[in-house]
C-alpha cells in the first residue's frame, strides 16, 4: 500500500511562468528504503514540478535526509523508481546525475582553495579554462562573495563556507538543487540572513530546490510547498499556508507549533458548524465536508494566535469565550506566549506583545477565540497525548 | 571561528559507509600483497621455527629429522633455564608496571595539561626514542657504573664512602635500564589513548565533587583502559624478551631468558632447545595477555 | 624549616606549578639524562669513562668520521630504511585504505593477523627468519635484513595510518561523486591528495623504527652492517668512547629529522 503524498502530478508551484505546463522535475514512485534494523521509508510517491522550492520538513529519524541522498544517488531504494525530468535515474550512480547536494557538514575540499573548490565540477567535465573561471565568478557573486576565490577553506567561517558549497553546487549547472539542512550550525542572525539569499537565488535561477530541516520555521518561510514527514513516511503536502491553516493530522499540527490539540466529542452538528463537548469550553468548529456524527470522537486543533486574553475585569463576556486565569507567561519580545487554564485544561495562547500590558501569572482573564478558526482534523481521533 | 584546522577535521565516529556501487571483490584482491608478504615473512618462519622445536639436535647447528618433545622437556626441567626464565617474568612485570606508572602522569600532564607545547614535548620523547638502542644501554652503564655519575655523585656529597656496586651487572640495573628505555612507547600510547578522552568528561567529575587522585582513578582510567592494557601488554612482551640489556648490564645474576635463546641460535647451536624456549616463552605471553585482557573488564564507556 | 618550604609551595603555586609539573620535571629529566651523559662524554679527551671528565677533545668525531665501518653503518641502515619503508609504505596503504572503507567480515582477522608481528619480541622474529633463510639456503645479507625490518614495521605504520584515516570525513568524497566525479577522478583529486600526508607520516615511523632496529637486525645480518650493528660490535668488547659520539650525531640526526617532519607529525596530536 503506498501513501501518496502530493494529490495531482502537476499540481503547480510557484514556478517561473513558462508557457505549457510545468514539467515534474521529480518524480518518486513507490521508494521505500530499510536499513540493517529498521525501516528508512515506507513506500512513497512524490512528484516536484520544476522551479519549485520543495521543502521536506520532520524531526530527526523521519527519513527526510535519506529521501534526498536517494533523489542524489548517494543512497539506492530499495523498491520503487526515482526519474529525473522524465529519466529513470533509480540506477544511476551520484555522480551521473544532474543533482547536486549541499550537505549539512562543511564538505569542501580542504587541500583546494575556494575558486578551485567551486569550480571542481566544471574542471571534472574539461570546461575550456576561461569558461571555467567565468563560470566560478559568476557562482561566487550569486553569493555574494565576489573577492573569496583565492582563499583557503580553513579561512572562512561557517556562513561563508556554506555559501562556498552552496556555489559550488550551482556552478555544477545541476537540473534541480538539493540542500540538506546547510544552515542548522549556524547562528541565528546568519541563518536568517541566508534563508533571505537562498531564497533570492532560488527566484534569480529559477532552479528547483529541494530543502531538508527540521525547523519549521525555515521550510514555512522558504518553501512553496512543505512535506511534513514522519517515522519513514509522509504526513502531508501542501503549501505553507494550506498546512497551516488546515492540517490534516495532530502530527502535523503539533511540529507545526499549534500546541492545543485536543480530543473531543461531537454533540451536535447543524447549519455548517459543529458543537463540541468534553473540553469545558462552549466549543464550535465549522463542519467539514462530510460532517462527522453526532456522538463521535474528534480531535481539534485551535491555533495559540486564534485566542485572545484580556483582564477579566476589562469588558464584557461575548460568545466564544470563558474566565479564566494565566498559569504562566513567556515574554519573547514581540510575541507573549500565555498558558491559560480554563474549562478542563490548559490552552496555550499566543499575542502580539505590541506596547501592551504584559499580564502576570495568576492574573484572571477573559479568554476569548475565533469560532471559525477551530479545526477539525479528519480521521480518527489519536491519543491525546502521542498522535 | 574557523572550520577546522588543518586537513583532517575531527569528525564523529563514523561507521565505514559502503559506496553505492562497492563490489565485494576488491578488499581481497588490494589485500593479495600483503596476505603474500606477511605469509613468506612471518607465518611461514614462525611455523618452520615451530617444527624445529620438535627435531633433535646435532649440535652446531644440525637436526635430524627425529621428531620428540625432548626439547621441551629439557627447557621446562633443566635448572639452568629457570633462574633466567623467573628474572624475565619479574623484571617484565615489574618493568612494565613501573613504566606504566611512571609514564601515566607525563601522559595525562601532556595530553590534558598542556596547551601549546604539546607537539614540542612529544617530539622530544620520540627523540630519546630514537637516540639508539644500544648506545642508550651503553650511557646507564656510564651512569650506573663503579666511576659512573651516581657514585662519583654521591661519593662527593658523601652519602657513601665506597661505590655501589649493585648499581650495575644486577637485576637492579635491567630493571632500571629496561623501564627506561619503554617509557617513551607508553607515554605516546597512553597520549594516544587519552586523546579519545573529552577533557570535559574530567571537567564534569571536578565540578561533582571529585578530588584531583579520585577523578583520575575512578574516571580517566577506565576510559582510557585500551591504552593502559596496550602499554603493559607490549612492555611487558618488549623487556622480556629483551636479550641485549642483560647482557650489557645484566652481569651474572639479572640474565634474562633472551639471552640463552640467542645463545642457542648464534654460538651454542642447539636450535630445537631454542626454538622450545622461544615458544614456551610465546606461551606465557599469551597467558598474560589474556590476563591483561581481563583488565578490559574495568574498561570505561 | 616547613614555613619555608610552605612559603616555597605557595610562591610556586601562584605561578600556576604544582607537583605535577615537578614529577613532569622530574621524569623529563631522566629521559635525557643518558643523552646529557652521552653528549658530555662524546667530547672527553680520555678514553675512560669515569666522572669528572679531564679535558675535552673531538677525537672521537675525527675517529668515527674517519671510519669506513661507521660510514659503511651509516649507509647500508640508510638503504635498508628507505627500501623498507617503501615496501611497507606499499602494502600498509592499501591494507590500511581496505579495511577502514569497506565493510568486510574477516576484517578483524585480518586486522588482528596485520598486528600480531608486534606482539611478538624482536628476538623470536630474528630466529625465526634465520632459520629460515637457512632452511632455504640463502646467505644473509642486507635483503635478509630489510625482510625482517618489513615484518617488523608493518604493524606500526597500518596502526598510525588507520588512526589517521579514520578521522578522514566519508562526506568529502561523497561530494566529490555528487559533483560528478567517477571513482578514479574521486581517488585521484580528492583521496590520494589528503591522504598523502598522513601515509608520510606513518612512512617517517618506519623509517625511524628501521633505523633503529637491532634486536631482529642481530640475527638477519650478513657481511654487511647496520650502523646498530657496528655500534654494538664496539660496545661489546670493550669500552669504547667513540660510541658516545656515534650515539650524539644519532640524537642530532634524529633531532634535525623530527624537525623536518615536524609539519606532518603535528596534525596527530593536535
Amino acid at each position: 500500500m503506498t501513501e501518496t503524498g502530493a494529490g495531482v502530478t502537476t499540481r503547480a508551484g510557484n514556478g517561473p511562468g513558462s508557457g505549457s505546463e510545468p514539467r515534474a522535475a521529480v518524480a518518486l514512485d513507490s521508494v521505500a528504503k530499510r536499513f540493517a534494523t529498521q525501516i528508512a521509508l515506507h513506500p512513497l510517491d512524490l512528484a516536484i514540478t520544476e522551479g519549485e522550492f520543495v521543502t521536506l520538513l520532520g524531526p530527526s529519524g523521519c527519513g527526510k535526509t535519506t529521501l534526498l541522498r536517494i533523489i542524489a544517488g548517494l543512497e539506492t531504494p530499495d523498491d520503487g523508481t526515482v526519474t529525473i525530468f522524465g529519466t529513470d535515474v533509480t540506477d544511476r550512480p551520484a555522480n551521473k546525475r544532474p543533482v547536486n547536494l549541499v550537505f549539512q557538514r562543511v564538505t569542501l575540499f580542504p587541500h583546494l582553495t575556494v575558486a578551485e573548490n567551486v569550480g571542481f565540477g566544471p574542471r571534472l567535465r574539461r570546461m575550456p579554462r576561461q569558461q571555467a573561471r567565468d563560470k566560478v565568478q559568476a557562482a561566487l557573486d550569486l553569493v555574494r562573495l565576489p573577492d573569496f576565490g583565492d582563499r583557503q577553506v580553513n579561512e572562512l567561517s561557517g556562513g561563508q563556507a556554506q555559501r562556498v558549497a552552496l556555489a559550488r553546487a550551482i556552478a555544477n549547472d545541476p537540473k534541480v538543487l538539493l540542500l540538506d539542512e546547510p544552515l542548522s550550525a549556524l547562528d541565528l542572525e546568519i541563518r536568517r540572513q541566508l534563508q533571505a539569499e537562498l531564497k533570492d537565488i532560488h527566484r534569480r535561477l529559477g532552479l528547483t530546490f529541494v530543502y531538508v530541516t527540521h525547523d519549521q520555521e525555515e521550510a514555512m518561510s522558504m518553501s512553496d510547498r512543505v512535506v511534513v514527514m514522519r517515522e519513514g513516511h509522509i504526513e502531508q503536502v501542501g503549501s505553507p499556508v494550506e498546512i497551516y491553516r488546515r492540517p490534516r493530522s495532530p502530527f502535523v499540527a503539533r511540529f507545526l507549533g499549534m500546541s492545543n490539540v485536543f480530543v473531543a466529542t461531537v454533540a451536535a452538528v447543524g447549519d455548517g458548524w459543529v458543537e463540541l463537548d468534553g473540553t469545558g469550553l462552549p466549543l464550535r468548529a465549522p463542519a467539514p465536508a462530510p460532517p462527522p456524527a453526532a456522538g463521535q470522537g474528534v480531535t481539534a486543533v485551535i491555533r495559540p494566535d486564534s485566542f485572545e486574553v484580556r483582564r477579566a475585569t476589562d469588558g464584557p463576556a461575548t460568545a466564544d469565550s470563558v474566565p479564566g486565569d494565566v498559569s504562566d507567561v513567556r515574554f519573547i519580545g514581540s510575541l507573549v506566549h500565555y498558558r491559560v487554564t480554563a474549562g478542563d485544561r490548559h490552552w496555550q495562547v499566543s499575542a502580539r506583545a505590541g506596547s501592551g500590558e504584559v499580564l502576570p501569572e495568576g492574573t484572571s482573564v477573559r479568554l476569548s477565540w475565533r469560532a471559525d478558526e477551530v479545526i477539525l482534523l479528519p480521521g480518527a481521533p489519536g491519543p491525546a497525548a502521542g498522535g | 571561528m574557523g572550520i577546522g584546522q588543518g586537513v583532517l577535521i575531527p569528525v564523529r565516529r563514523q561507521r565505514p559507509r559502503r559506496l553505492a556501487r562497492a563490489s565485494r571483490r576488491w578488499p581481497l584482491l588490494l589485500l593479495l600483497p600483503l596476505g603474500v608478504a606477511l605469509s613468506l615473512g612471518f607465518v611461514v618462519p614462525l611455523a618452520l621455527l615451530f617444527v624445529k622445536s620438535f627435531q633433535t639436535s646435532l649440535g652446531y647447528g644440525q637436526v635430524s629429522d627425529h621428531l620428540t618433545f625432548s626439547a621441551y622437556v629439557t627447557a621446562l626441567t633443566s635448572p639452568l633455564y629457570r633462574t633466567v626464565a623467573v628474572n624475565a617474568l619479574v623484571i617484565g612485570g615489574i618493568g612494565t608496571v613501573l613504566t606504566l606508572l611512571l609514564s601515566f602522569p607525563l601522559a595525562y600532564f601532556i595530553r590534558f595539561r598542556m596547551r601549546r607545547g604539546q607537539n614540542t614535548i612529544l617530539l622530544l620523547i620520540m627523540i630519546t626514542l630514537f637516540a639508539g638502542y644500544i648506545v642508550k644501554i651503553y650511557a646507564w652503564t656510564t651512569i650506573l657504573g663503579t666511576y659512573g655519575l651516581i657514585n662519583t655523585g654521591l661519593e662527593r656529597i658523601g652519602l657513601i664512602s665506597q661505590p655501589l656496586s649493585v648499581l650495575l651487572f644486577s637485576r637492579f640495573a635491567v630493571l632500571i635500564v629496561v623501564t627506561y628505555l619503554s617509557i617513551p612507547v607508553s607515554t605516546l600510547i597512553l597520549v594516544g589513548s587519552m586523546q579519545n578522552v573529552n577533557r570535559g568528561v574530567l571537567e564534569n567529575a571536578r565540578d561533582l565533587g571529585a578530588g584531583g587522585l579520585r577523578t583520575v582513578t575512578s574516571v580517566l582510567v577506565p576510559l582510557c583502559m585500551t591504552g593502559i592494557v596496550g602499554s603493559l601488554a607490549y612492555g611487558f612482551v618488549v623487556i622480556a624478551g629483551d636479550y641485549i640489556t642483560p647482557q650489557l648490564v645484566g652481569g651474572t645474576t639479572g640474565q634474562m631468558i633472551g639471552v640463552p635463546i640467542s645463545d642457542q641460535f648464534l654460538t651454542i647451536g642447539d636450535q630445537p632447545l631454542g626454538s622450545a624456549l622461544s615458544f614456551l616463552m610465546l606461551a606465557v605471553f599469551v597467558i598474560v595477555y589474556f590476563g591483561l585482557t581481563q583488565l578490559e573488564r574495568f574498561k570505561g564507556i | 624549616m616547613t614555613s619555608a618550604l610552605a612559603r616555597l609551595r605557595r610562591r610556586l603555586r601562584r605561578r600556576g606549578i604544582g607537583l605535577l609539573h615537578v614529577y613532569v620535571g622530574l621524569l623529563l629529566l631522566f629521559l635525557f639524562l643518558p643523552l646529557a651523559v652521552l653528549i658530555v662524554f662524546s667530547f672527553a679527551a680520555s678514553g675512560q669513562l669515569r666522572f669528572p671528565i679531564t679535558g675535552l677533545s673531538l677525537r672521537w668525531y675525527r675517529e668515527v668520521f674517519g671510519s669506513s665501518t661507521v660510514i659503511d653503518g651509516i649507509l647500508a641502515s640508510l638503504g635498508v630504511a628507505v627500501v623498507t619503508g617503501a615496501i611497507v609504505a606499499a602494502i600498509g596503504t592499501l591494507a590500511a585504505v581496505v579495511v577502514n572503507r569497506y565493510r568486510f567480515r574477516g576484517a578483524g582477522v585480518v586486522t588482528a593477523v596485520i598486528l600480531a608481528p608486534a606482539a611478538l619480541p624482536g628476538l623470536v622474529i630474528g630466529i625465526a627468519l634465520l632459520n629460515f633463510f637457512g632452511d632455504l639456503h640463502m646467505t644473509l645479507s642486507l635483503l635478509t635484513v630489510t625482510v625482517g625490518h618489513v615484518i617488523y614495521t608493518l604493524p606500526f605504520f597500518y596502526l598510525v595510518l588507520s588512526a589517521r584515516l579514520r578521522r578522514f570525513d566519508p562526506e568529502l568524497e561523497e561530494a566529490a561523486t555528487d559533483m560528478g566525479a567517477g571513482p578514479l577522478q574521486r581517488f585521484r583529486r580528492v583521496t590520494a591528495p589528503l591522504i598523502s600526508p598522513a601515509i608520510v607520516a606513518s612512512a617517517f615511523v618506519v623509517l625511524a623504527l628501521s633505523w633503529d632496529e637491532f634486536q631482529i637486525t642481530f640475527f638477519t645480518i650478513g657481511d654487511q652492517s647496520t650502523l646498530p650493528l657496528v655500534i654494538w660490535s664496539r660496545a661489546r668488547l670493550s669500552i669504547d668512547p667513540s660510541v658516545n659520539a656515534i650515539g650524539t650525531l644519532m640524537v642530532a640526526g634524529s633531532l634535525l629529522v623530527v624537525l623536518f617532519t615536524r609539519r606532518f607529525i603535528a596534525e596527530s596530536y593536535s
